[in-house]
């Protein structure tokens, strides 16, 4: 099966008419529905069943937009269709159903009708398919899509530990290989066999009925012991899960003891590094005290440019000049003989001079600050060095303490729920259980035997009995008939066991390539097994059985292995339509999943979440999506809009 | 040099004590209000601005001062004022000009300092303004 459109009108959150293009088989195989819980995915997924099937899981009796049925007057009318197109065996299909809802007496009632099927040839001629229903059901068995039709809640089913796993598997098993039928088969022929030595007994001699009655217990004694055998692996089956989830609870112990360990470790390192914050802290005070002047650069070279100038003009150092002026004002001549006498010019223009030098008492200090605002510059950039060295170190070691901290509050969480694990209760469970397991064991091994021995005594039985009967004169036809129809039961019976034990295997590999895809632990799990009594059981490379110690992600990870291995092994070429299959996933996992998924069916339709649809998940199916729908919802009312491929 | 009393803004004094004082411990990013009032000084003297008092406060001596701190001061005043006569060591005067003129714009760097150095790690919010960094690390 193909499908190729999907078309529904008046179709809950849909109130006029939305359509859906599938990617066609090929390298772009996957369609991608994604919107906001509750856009409208579901209603989707709940329609192409409805359509196919004429079943509505979620919204029974609730199909009509509700907007619109609100809107109908008192016995008006709406009417709602879904139709799909698609393909199977080479021929074109057309199939609808149509929902009509009425307000009658203040009530609304939708009904429903049945499927309308065409087959469509090349012309577009249309020719209307007598019997639809059983035609869907010829291409894919209502037992079988649930398979390639599942949800989330389909993954979960198959999580649930215990024995509803093992009777979904069962069952699954079962309506996969037909083997209901081979069952009541078996059963039948065995039943007709024990009818007919009942006939035999009542006309046969006191010998014949002794035998029959020898027979008829030996063969309830074997049924008995059959039903206490399957109990007894039952159990034993449980006992295995729980012991299994103890032993992963000692491991979580010997994690404790490691993890304590670690958390001493942290709490030192924890203490090291805050003290190294502190001295950090401490060192970049002392690198501010030292780099009061940073801020101060403008002003002292301003002052250091001045005092250069002065110095420059030769008014500091003064002492000397400051003489010489008042020399030359003493004797009122120059050395070059020029006239000095007081009043005169060149007298004035010395005591002028004489007043611009500096004081000589400040001389010196005018030198040191000077110098000394030479020097405060200078050593600016040793003072940035090392106020951005203190930040730095005072930036790492913050890091360091928040990574440590991070940790130790990790630690510390894991332990807290480790607190109150009573180890001697554990202890105490274990031996139990394992003595449990030795019981049931040893019980096993002794039904083992009575029931092989119970199967000698039938079938000796069963030939005395024949035996005795076939040299009674009128009995000998229904002898014959006796004993053909109980070989044939016992055949049948072996040849069911037969198939299940090529389907187990089948279903084993096929379930671990899967898995193993799925997986990003690939070194650490070797092999998915679907056990006696249709167990699933995942076991690691030490052949540890892992279940009841696998996460969730992993156990709805090998839930989806199984469904899509039965998929495989189903016979039944149908496309893969999955609701919301990444949710509970982790990030590698998701990502293997999206990857993984195109490869394992012709055709893809995925409907995610855009929690889902991360930028990693769009990018690892980017190559493989022939066809994107984002669905809006907005006013009540549910969109198809083209994603633009 | 002459030993004064070294004034800022009364409005301004709970902040001092807040930041130097020993309420908050080792969490203080100045160890004393000596070296909150020079930084005070040093950024009020970037921004170029003084701001003069509305009431003054005394809150310690010059003596807290140390040399280097007080020659900065000193330039600082030489180079706004172009008066060397401030200089003479045992001039009362002098140092009281150079005092009250870096009182004034430490009294302008305190809002500054005030606004800037307020979060988690001021010690690195005080450095960061020293470098006259924008962001904070």
């Amino acid at each position: 099966m193909i499908l190729r459109r999907l078309t529904l009108s008046n179709i809950r959150a849909y109130a006029t008419t939305a359509t859906l293009t599938f990617a066609p088989p090929g390298a772009r195989n996957t369609t991608l529905i994604h919107g906001l819980n509750g856009a409208g995915k579901t209603t989707l997924f709940e329609a192409l069943n409805w359509v196919l099937y004429g079943d509505i899981v979620k919204y029974p009796g609730h199909l009509l937009n509700e907007s619109l049925l609100r809107s109908v007057g008192e016995g008006d009318t709406i009417t709602g269709s879904v139709s799909l197109e698609f393909e199977d065996a080479g021929e074109k299909y057309f199939l609808s159903r149509g929902v009509v809802g009425a307000l009658t007496g203040g009530e609304v009632s939708e009904k429903q009708s049945g499927v309308e099927m065409y087959t469509i040839d090349a012309l577009g001629n249309s020719k209307l398919v007598k019997g639809g229903d059983q035609r869907i059901l010829q291409m894919l068995p209502s037992a079988i899509r649930t398979f390639f039709f599942f949800d989330g809640d389909k993954i979960a089913e198959f999580t649930r530990p215990g024995k509803e796993q093992d009777r979904q598997i069962t069952r699954a098993v079962n309506d996969v290989l037909h083997l209901e039928l081979l069952n009541r088969a078996s059963q039948h022929l065995g039943d007709i066999a024990r009818q007919i030595n009942k006939k035999i007994a009542e006309r046969g001699t006191a010998e014949v009925k002794d035998l029959q009655a020898r027979l008829e217990r030996q063969l309830a004694l074997r049924d008995q012991l059959a039903e206490n055998r399957r109990l007894i692996v039952a159990e034993l089956e449980d006992a295995t899960v729980r012991k299994g989830q103890i032993d992963h609870r000692y491991r979580d112990i010997e994690n404790v003891a490691k993890q304590a360990a670690r958390r001493s470790q942290l709490e030192t390192e924890v203490r090291v590094c805050a003290s190294r914050v502190e001295a950090a802290k401490v060192g970049l005070m002392q690198a501010n005290l030292a780099a009061f002047s940073l801020p101060m650069s403008g002003v002292l070279a301003e002052a250091e440019d001045l005092l250069e100038e002065k110095r420059k003009k030769g008014e500091i150092p003064s002492d000397y000049k400051d003489q010489f002026l008042l020399d030359l004002l003493e004797h009122h001549r120059c050395i070059c003989d020029r006239d000095l006498r007081p009043g005169s010019d060149p007298y004035i223009r010395v005591e002028q001079l004489l007043q611009q030098v500096v004081p000589n008492g400040l001389q010196e200090k005018a030198l040191l600050l000077h110098g000394e605002a030479k020097r405060l510059l200078k050593s600016h950039d040793a003072c940035k060095a090392a106020m951005l060295r203190c930040m730095s170190d005072i930036d790492s070691a913050h890091k360091d303490l928040d990574a440590l901290q991070h940790e130790l509050d990790e630690v510390n969480a894991a332990l807290g729920a480790e607190s109150h694990t009573d180890v001697l209760e554990l202890e105490s469970q274990r031996l139990s259980l394992e003595a449990e397991i030795g019981k049931h064991r040893t019980s096993l091994g002794g039904l083992e035997v009575q029931i092989e021995s119970a199967r000698a005594a039938v079938e000796r039985l069963e030939k005395e009995f024949h035996a005795e009967s076939q040299r009674q004169q009128g009995l000998k036809t229904l002898t014959r008939e006796a004993a053909i129809a109980s070989r044939a039961g016992n055949e049948i019976a072996a040849i069911r066991e037969r198939l299940i034990g090529e389907l187990r295997t089948d279903l084993s590999s096929e379930a671990t390539r899967i898995f193993k895809a799925f997986t990003w632990k690939t070194d650490f799990f070797e092999r998915v097994e679907v056990g006696e009594d249709y167990l699933l059981q995942l076991f690691d490379v030490n052949g540890r059985d892992m279940r009841g110690v696998m996460s969730m992600g992993e156990t709805q990870l090998l839930s989806l292995a199984f469904i899509l291995a039965m998929t495989a092994i189903s016979d039944h070429q149908a496309p893969l339509v999955i609701d919301t299959p990444l949710a509970r996933l982790d990030r590698n996992v998701r990502l293997n999943l999206a990857a993984a998924l195109p490869d394992l069916t012709s055709q893809l339709v995925l409907f995610v979440t855009d929690t889902e649809m991360t930028p990693e998940v769009r990018s690892s199916l980017a190559d493989r999506v022939g066809a994107e729908y984002r669905l809006s919802f907005s006013d009540g009312i549910s969109q198809i809009v083209d994603g633009g491929l | 040099m002459a030993r004064l009393l070294v004034s800022i803004d009364a409005r301004h004094h709970e902040f001092y004590r807040e930041m130097a004082g020993k309420d908050r411990g080792k969490d203080a990013p100045f160890e004393h209000m000596k070296d909150l009032f020079v930084a005070c000084a040093a950024v009020g003297l970037r921004n170029g601005v003084p701001v003069p008092f509305a009431k003054r406060e005394g809150i310690f001596d010059t003596n807290a001062f140390s040399q280097d701190e007080w020659i900065a001061f000193e330039a600082a005043y030489v180079a706004k004022t172009q008066d060397l006569e401030a200089l003479q060591v045992s001039d009362r005067r002098g140092n009281e000009a150079v005092l009250s003129f870096i009182e004034e714009f430490a009294n302008a760097g305190v809002g500054i300092v005030k606004e800037q150095v307020s979060g988690r790690r001021p010690e690195v919010d005080l450095a960061l303004l020293l470098l006259e960094a924008p962001t904070t690390i």
